[in-house]
């Protein structure tokens, strides 16, 4: 026996080393992924917690994902029905919402049966853009942010091919090689702390060896040769594009998104070999287009702008193609022949304090508290500027047609060139306008009459379309804009700044054949009547008096020059045709020659505004909350002077520099100096707690014997939420409140038990999950359990759909999916609006239209929320760039904050949203949750809902109490990660234990969220006794047997290495060192 | 000059084990310091732990050497392994600490493009993985030391 265990004594002590070693490598492994379980979940499809109990009776997919028994109930999920209906829409959304905007010498469509198709350029290529490789091909998806699934991207090439299109398959192999091979491409134009160019990379054709049978010269009798030249920017989080010398090509001196001479140069292949030549735009950033348009140097047959098509989107351009459908998109934003010449890029980059240096207490920079931007450009953003500055050059305002702040057009034979030119003029500032957009036929639209609602806060515009080509059917996008006189026909001028027109609301026909009337088709007799809400006319005047010492409402001034026009006249549609509408009926003989195209005053009416309704729109609740945000109230030596239509040289603010920018950055306002006040809010800490509140009547720990599954459906005033919410346990809530990030904490006290809520993407839910075994519908081997759900087209694609009903439609496919993989709240849409063309998180907002952006917004909101699920609009608000996005000062006027940015979101609250994350940045020098906004939001909107703090990246940027007293519902970061910043749950309770407001400021956060909780489908089952069930997935049982197989391996080792020691004797070798503990000692 | 006991693979071992225990706690402060310079929030938090974790191993793995080298006994042998042993399980603590500390910036550099640009984020995140791999190499210093006695008599 003895022997036994002092031979083998080295073996214990091995074993027991390595199986020890192997047992703490176990504990420590899990304690790490159980830590990040939220996000190891997300990455490896898997769920650490599911929910017990529920009948999943109050939300069920649709009829079409599910089997049912004779009964009416479930029996089970047909995912790969659902898989099929994203495909169906992501390639409806890829048709309807690529424009159009060129199409000469009948290039488009062409004939899937004669066309001899071959795919040019490096973004022609199938693969889709990929993060962390970063090679290129075509765009299908944002590069972050937005992005979709690689491997279930349908290329173009095989798009066309379903489309029975002969398809060069040489020179798309040529390409798809060169995209492998050359993965150099850079992302974004600038990084947070320096900026640094992107280089656009193209790869010339080889056209002598790739092109047999495709070509001009051997096509075949009958064929045509068409060259499609795909080109394209991508678009990011975190990164901006910027121009000038700061974002210039290496290759040509030219903006970013200019056209490169290498793209121009592939573009003059095609037209070399091909018959037509029509060219894709794959991006979402708005390019300078001049070269190829028509009278250009490079200029095509064609051009269609497709956005990025997301994985099925290319199955609807084939679509569009090839003629099985007409084009039916518009643009969602002003394309400029000069990207960088609207006013906005004046102000637009990395500013910093010239005392930045003196912000931070610590020496380090938390958060990019030192770094501004001056939004000076006030109201004239995208359209607004070019629409309303060429209103005033045709009626006579020599500054608007004056020389400031007009740049030359892009060209490709001259070096990027920004010195400027003697006069503005429309028609060489602007390629295509907002709302642009062909079809392959013409329509017509008139407005047969106008009325309005008793109280004249609604206005129905009844209007009819008539498809005048005489060939192709085609559906018409009916855009009405607004114009509210800035210019009053006694000839005074209002004291307030009013754009040319605004977009008030729209509508897609359906169908109409060629040469007929909308009026014509069942269920259209009278028309299309679109329903205008009159406030979106409304502007909003600071220095209006309320009487009760507050100051600014919104106001609509009595006048008798107002007007409703349509966006479509015979020579295009858009913002533009709308305005020409409008001064066809308002010009002068002498003006109307300053008209770059005939309007059609059929196309507006005119109507009067009296005194009495001035004031319809101005609230008890509505006044001045965002001062803090004007640099001008802040006692700061510099005086920013916004751009205005009586002043259009911009002599009163910083002007217009046209130089090519260097990276100085003195273009705009870019010395402030931020006072001793600014510097107290940019340090975040402003909230001090009160010692000696009266808190008796704010409870907790009481029992009612309620829980969370008795609030579901009730309405947020109802009483009961009084007393659930003083059963309460502080701690607990404190915690709960905190622990934002996706998955939510329990509530024990009530029985609310935490489970994984949220999930990012504009392009729908951005990580397949497997969902909880008890729903009927869904099985743990479901062949598409790791369907990866985010595959639609990029939201500004899903905008130029211009189509209310058919986002509503995605809203509800969304709906289903979160049915399937059990996450009930989508972080989507982002409704920022595209302040410039340089910021790289362009693809994943809307527009730069605040109308378009809000309806888009709540017809997804109301599709989705119709199957219990939440979508919250982001970023609240004025994250108009990524450039040190995490605690940029954004300064702007209030009239722009209201009638801009934050008009698309109070659009999309007062449609139904439940769910706001504010934003990175700051507004003024406060940190957006803890800011003015939040007064509008919770107080003028009377928001009831979730609010959510984006990503809290820095826990001294984001603070709690600050933001909880605004109305700040919880924080997107785990509970762990922030105690050593703001205290456990314990020191928090004790620290405001007899502040009344911070302690009702937590039971509304509470409130806020769990009732926006109880209208979702959770309710499936968060039932009175749904309890949190630990699952074993297979990385906790690697880990845990790890710990387990290590852990008696090694006790057992350990004993018998102890005993080998005990019982092991001494071994004499007379020729060498004794042996001690049953070893030969070395020699 | 001659020593009086020549060294074997296990006193090589836990010597090794010391130079790369320290070369991993410089690593970690530096990547500590280094965080805080890119933004207050990138600092480690329990970097005092760490180092006194650290240090703690160090003391042990050297009072080991001594017991079992120098005192030479049964006794003395069985508890230079367990601190041995000990010292192991600190630097596990040491690297634990250290890779949870930096789980969230691996997730904004490495699985993301929050921080891409953050040039000196980007160098603490590369400092914190510098001391991972001495931290695992101690670790497995120290176990190879388990395996055979450190000193030999010549």
């Amino acid at each position: 026996m003895r022997n036994f265990f002092y031979k083998w004594t080295g073996l214990w002590r091995t074993l027991a080393v390595v199986f020890a070693l192997i047992m703490a490598f176990g504990f420590t492994v899990g304690a790490l992924l159980e830590a990040n379980s939220s996000q190891v979940n997300r990455v490896l499809h898997t769920t650490t917690t599911t929910v017990s109990g529920g009948d999943y009776s109050a939300y069920e997919p649709d009829d079409a994902y599910v089997t049912r028994d004779e009964d009416g109930s479930i029996t089970s999920g047909d995912s790969q029905a659902l898989v099929d209906a994203h495909i169906d829409l992501g390639t409806q959304v890829g048709a309807e919402g690529s424009v159009l905007l060129q199409n000469e010498n009948d290039a488009l469509p062409f004939s899937a049966s004669t066309a001899k198709v071959t795919l040019f350029g490096y973004a022609s290529a199938g693969i889709n853009y990929d993060l962390k490789t970063p090679t290129s091909g075509m765009y299908f998806g944002m590069a972050m942010g937005g992005d979709v699934e690689t491997t279930q991207s349908i290329s173009l090439y095989d798009a066309l091919k379903s489309r029975d299109v002969d398809v060069n398959s040489a020179m798309n192999t040529y390409y798809i090689n060169s995209v492998v091979t050359n993965k150099n491409l850079l992302v974004g134009g600038t990084t947070i702390k320096k900026a640094s160019a992107f280089t656009p990379y193209e790869v010339q054709p080889d056209t002598t060896n790739c092109m047999t049978g495709y070509s001009t010269s051997d096509k075949g009798s009958g064929n045509t040769s068409i060259g499609i030249v795909v080109v394209g920017r991508p678009s990011t989080e975190s990164a901006d594009y910027y121009p000038g010398s700061l974002g210039v090509s290496s290759s040509t001196g030219r903006s970013v998104l200019a056209l490169t001479t290498d793209e121009l140069s592939v573009i003059s292949a095609a037209k070399s070999v091909c018959d037509k030549v029509i060219v894709l735009v794959n991006a979402c950033n708005p390019m300078e287009l001049g070269p190829i348009m028509t009278g250009g140097a490079y200029a095509v047959d064609a051009i269609m702008w497709i956005g990025y098509p997301g994985n099925y989107g290319t199955y609807g351009i084939a679509d569009v193609l090839v003629g099985n459908t007409s084009p039916s998109g518009h643009l969602s934003d002003t394309y400029a022949y000069n990207s960088t010449s609207s006013p906005a890029m004046q102000n637009y980059g990395i500013y910093k304090y010239t005392n930045g240096d003196d912000v931070n207490v610590e020496s380090s920079d938390d958060f990019r508290g030192s770094y501004y931007v001056v939004e000076a450009e006030g109201i004239y953003t995208g359209y607004k500027y070019y629409e309303t500055r060429y209103e005033d050059a045709v009626l006579g305002d020599t500054a608007a047609s004056g020389s400031a702040g007009a740049f030359d057009s892009a060209d490709s034979t001259v070096a990027w060139n920004t010195d400027g030119k003697s006069t503005w003029n429309y028609d060489e500032e602007v390629a295509y306008s907002f709302g642009y957009g062909k079809s392959y036929t013409t329509f017509e639209q008139t407005i047969k009459d106008v009325t309005f609602s008793d109280d004249y806060k609604t206005a129905y515009v009844t209007v009819d379309v008539e498809n005048t080509g005489d060939t192709y059917a085609g559906r018409s996008v009916v855009q009405v804009y607004g114009q509210s006189p800035y210019y009053f026909s006694d000839g005074t001028t209002s004291n307030i700044e009013k754009a040319s027109v605004q977009l008030l609301n729209y509508a897609k026909t359906p169908e109409i054949p060629a040469e007929t009337k909308l009026s014509d088709l069942e269920g259209y007799e009278d028309g299309l009547t679109i329903e205008i809400n009159m406030e979106l006319l409304a502007s909003y005047d600071e220095t209006i008096n309320n009487g009760d010492g507050t100051y600014g409402n919104y106001v609509l001034e009595a006048a008798d020059n107002y007007y409703f026009a349509l966006g479509c006249n015979d020579t295009e549609e858009g913002a533009h045709a709308a305005v020409n509408n409008i001064l066809e009926s308002k010009a002068t003989t002498t003006q109307k020659a300053n008209m770059d195209e005939t309007g059609n005053a059929s196309a507006a009416w005119k109507f009067s505004w009296d005194s009495s309704n001035s004031g319809i729109f101005a609230t008890d609740e509505v006044s001045n909350k965002l001062s803090d945000a004007n640099l001008n109230n802040l006692g700061t030596t510099t005086t920013v002077g916004y751009l205005s239509r009586s002043d259009w040289a911009w002599t009163n603010g910083s002007g217009w520099n046209t130089s090519l920018w260097s990276s100085s950055n003195t273009k705009g306002y870019s010395s402030v100096t931020a006072t001793d006040d600014m510097l107290t809010q940019l340090r975040n800490k402003t909230y001090t707690a009160k010692t000696d509140d009266n808190v008796d009547d704010i409870k907790f720990d009481q029992e009612n014997n309620l829980t969370f599954a008795d609030m579901i459906g009730l309405e947020y005033d109802d009483p009961l939420w009084d007393d659930l919410l003083d059963e309460l346990n502080l701690e607990e809530a404190i915690k709960f409140v905190i622990n934002g990030n996706s998955s939510y904490l329990d509530l024990t006290t009530i029985n609310y038990v935490g489970v994984y809520m949220a999930e990012n993407g504009p392009t729908g839910l951005q990580a397949a999950m497997p969902s909880t075994y008890d729903a009927p519908w869904y099985d743990e081997n479901d062949p598409n359990m790791n369907y990866c759900w985010n595959d639609m087209g990029s939201a500004s694609l899903q905008a130029s759909t211009f189509d209310q009903e058919l986002l509503e439609e995605i809203g509800v496919l969304w709906g289903n999916d979160s049915l399937f993989v059990n996450c009930p709240m989508l972080w989507a849409p982002a409704l920022n609006l595209h302040r410039t063309p340089y910021n790289g998180r362009t693809g994943e907002y809307y527009s730069e239209d605040s109308c378009l952006t809000g309806y888009s917004a709540s017809s997804v909101a109301q599709g989705a929320e119709s199957k219990g699920f939440i979508v919250t609009i982001k970023h609240f608000a004025f994250n108009d760039q990524e450039s040190n996005r995490c605690g940029v000062a954004a300064y702007f006027s209030e009239q722009q904050a209201r009638e801009n940015e934050l008009r698309g979101f109070q659009i999309a609250i007062e449609g139904g949203v439940k769910a706001v994350m504010t934003s990175y940045n700051r507004i003024g020098a406060t940190f957006s949750s803890a800011s003015g906004l939040m007064d509008i939001l919770r107080d003028e909107w009377d928001f009831k809902g979730y609010v959510v703090t984006d990503l809290v990246q820095s826990k001294q940027y984001v603070t709690f109490a600050e933001a909880v007293v605004k109305g700040t519902s919880t924080f997107d970061v785990n509970y762990a990660d922030v105690v050593d910043y703001w205290g456990d749950a314990a020191s928090i309770a004790n620290t405001y234990k007899n502040d009344a407001t911070v302690l009702q400021a937590i039971k509304d956060a509470v409130h806020s969220t769990l009732w926006t909780f109880a209208h979702t489908n959770i309710a499936n089952y968060m039932t009175s006794d749904a309890s949190s069930v630990w699952v074993m997935n297979w990385w906790r049982a690697t880990y845990i047997s790890l710990e387990v197989v290590g852990g008696v391996v090694a006790a057992a080792s350990v004993v018998l290495y102890i005993l080998s020691l005990v019982l092991g004797k001494k071994k004499e070798d007379p020729d060498g060192p004794a042996s001690e503990n049953g070893e030969e000692v070395q020699s | 000059m001659k020593f009086k006991f020549k060294l074997s693979y296990g006193t090589i071992a836990i010597l090794a084990a010391i130079v790369l225990t320290i070369l991993a706690l410089v690593f970690s402060s530096i990547s500590n310091t280094t965080g805080l310079e890119a933004s207050s929030t990138y600092g480690v938090n329990q970097i005092s732990t760490v180092i006194a974790c650290g240090v703690v191993a160090l003391v042990l793995a050297a009072v080991s050497f001594v017991l079992d080298c120098m005192l030479g006994n049964k006794i003395f042998s069985i508890v230079a392994d367990v601190l041995r042993f000990a010292a192991a399980a600190l630097l596990i603590y040491c690297f634990t600490i250290m890779i949870s500390a930096r789980a969230e910036l691996m997730g904004y550099i490495w699985f993301s493009d929050f921080e891409s640009g953050n040039a000196t984020a980007i160098s603490a995140l590369n400092m914190a993985v510098v001391s991972w791999v001495f931290y695992f190499l101690g670790v497995v210093a120290c176990a190879v030391s388990l395996f055979r006695s450190f000193c030999r008599k010549n």
